[in-house]
């Protein structure tokens, strides 16, 4: 069946089928290797981002993206607008949908707002995250890294590590690999911040082998796999007052990669993290062959580059 | 014959029979029959069931429609009520509350930071309901039953 991604909103990792998948990821690096040959492909187009929360890698790779494909953007400071002023967000949406973008990024602290706002816009929307539910073209750019570092994305072995209670990119990875064959994922977290019953059942009726484990767990895994993704865990995550802030400060220094821990891994072996991170890295990582993050977060750029395109013009595969 | 039978017979209207009395005063107040000024009501509660060998309660009530909003509420409520429509004194339809496959602006999404929550936004809320589980169209957070005890929408129609 052919798929069309023309005005296609991109809301949800779930609503792609993994020939979809490997058609944005094998085109935003047809754009990554020849970039010259795309730089004027977004001519006379308009991007307007929509960013009501801070964003410091999603908001400037989607703005980037666009000015390097030669199109536009029109930027919105959600501090500034008439928000302040008590707007609702579908007059909001309403308003900016009358100025006739080609197509709308958006962040919002709402779980469900991009879809909301999909029924409100005329153009395509891309969700670049609603609260902590979605966040699809991070998943994306995490495996096209995937297949960047292995060359492949089936038969991935990846421990994902930190908060696995309420990381959305933890999630919305794992339901990605499961449209992979023999992938195997990893989950260790702290026993607080353990993957949600609901979410292991989901993952159950899913194509993925996966198994759960504490942080001291991580010595005896580590060896046997191809990618370590390290996620940040956030203070807010702990009860407020005493008792969590030591909690907090417990598991912030369990919770920090070592170098003496990298001694024996495979040598294609890499670590990604969506960043930002804070301790959970220990800095003399950086500067190894394993460190993968920074390159992660640059692929942003092609594949974000991708679905702009995509979805404004070159729809059909 | 039962004894709820015989208590109360209507001419037109509808009779909701065993309910569990647990719920029969939640079933009360959905129906709004404080505020109904017109027509016969009879309410029964602590009566035996023989369908259920449960004690069990009942509400008939003269000239009344139930509309389906109020059909979906007794449904999420107590899915095993037994719906009598009268006419002329006669059963003219036997209804069984179901849930509905979607559910918009009956219950709230039970996840506080979903878009359909924020008040200033005055979005409907809309729930699927599939095998036994519902679950927000906008945020897809996913619910059972026992959770939707508080998630009930007044309505203001």
């Amino acid at each position: 069946m052919e798929t069309n991604f023309l005005k296609r909103d991109i809301i949800s990792i779930e609503d792609f089928s993994r020939k979809e998948l490997d058609y944005i990821i094998n085109y935003a690096k047809e754009i990554k290797n020849n970039p010259e040959n795309f730089k004027e492909i977004m001519k006379h187009k308009t991007m307007i981002s929509l960013f009501f929360e801070n964003s410091t890698r999603t908001a400037t790779s989607f703005k980037m993206a666009m000015l390097q494909l030669g199109g536009n953007v029109m930027e919105f400071n959600s501090q500034t607008s008439s928000l302040k002023k008590g707007e609702t967000l579908k007059d909001t949406l309403k308003m900016m949908d009358g100025y006739s973008p080609d197509v709308v990024v958006m962040r919002h602290p709402n779980d469900g707002s991009i879809k909301f706002a999909s029924h409100i816009l005329n153009a395509p929307i891309i969700n670049a995250g609603d609260g902590q539910n979605q966040h699809p073209t991070q998943t994306m750019l995490d495996l096209f890294s995937i297949k960047e570092i292995t060359g492949k994305i089936n038969e991935t072995k990846i421990a994902i590590v930190g908060d696995l209670k309420y990381g959305r990119t933890a999630h919305s990875l794992a339901i990605a690999l499961s449209k992979y064959e023999n992938c195997k994922i990893h989950f260790i977290s702290p026993e607080s911040l353990k993957v949600p019953k609901k979410f292991i059942d989901a993952l159950k009726e899913k194509n993925i082998e996966f198994s759960e484990h504490n942080l001291s767990e991580l010595k005896n895994i580590i060896n046997n796999i191809d990618i370590l993704y390290m996620t940040r865990i956030q203070r807010e995550r702990f009860p407020i007052g005493k008792e969590g802030e030591e909690e907090y400060k417990k598991i912030s220094k369990i919770y920090s990669l070592k170098k003496e821990l990298l001694e024996n891994v495979k040598s294609d072996f890499r670590i990604m993290h969506p960043l930002p991170k804070i301790f959970e890295i220990e800095e003399e990582i950086d500067k190894t062959p394993f460190a993968y993050y920074f390159k992660q977060a640059a692929n942003g750029l092609h594949i974000r580059k991708a679905l702009l395109n995509l979805i404004t013009q070159n729809g059909r595969i | 014959m039962e004894e709820s039978k015989k208590i109360g017979k209507i001419e037109n209207g509808i009779v909701i029979d065993h309910i569990p009395t647990n719920v029969l005063w939640k079933v009360i107040e959905i129906l709004k029959i404080k505020e109904k000024t017109d027509g016969k009501i009879s309410i029964g509660t602590n009566y035996y069931s023989r369908k259920t060998n449960e004690k069990k309660g009942f509400i008939k009530i003269e000239e009344k429609k139930l509309t389906s909003y109020e059909m979906n509420l007794i449904a999420l409520i107590t899915p095993d009520v037994t719906i009598n429509i009268i006419e002329n004194s006669y059963v003219k339809e036997k209804r069984s509350a179901k849930i509905p496959n979607k559910l918009i602006g009956i219950i709230k999404c039970t996840n506080p930071n979903c878009i359909s929550n924020q008040q200033t936004e005055k979005i409907q809320s809309n729930i699927n309901f599939k095998e036994n589980l519902f679950t927000c169209y906008y945020c897809d957070q996913t619910f059972n039953k026992k959770e939707i005890k508080n998630q009930i929408i007044e309505n203001t129609n």
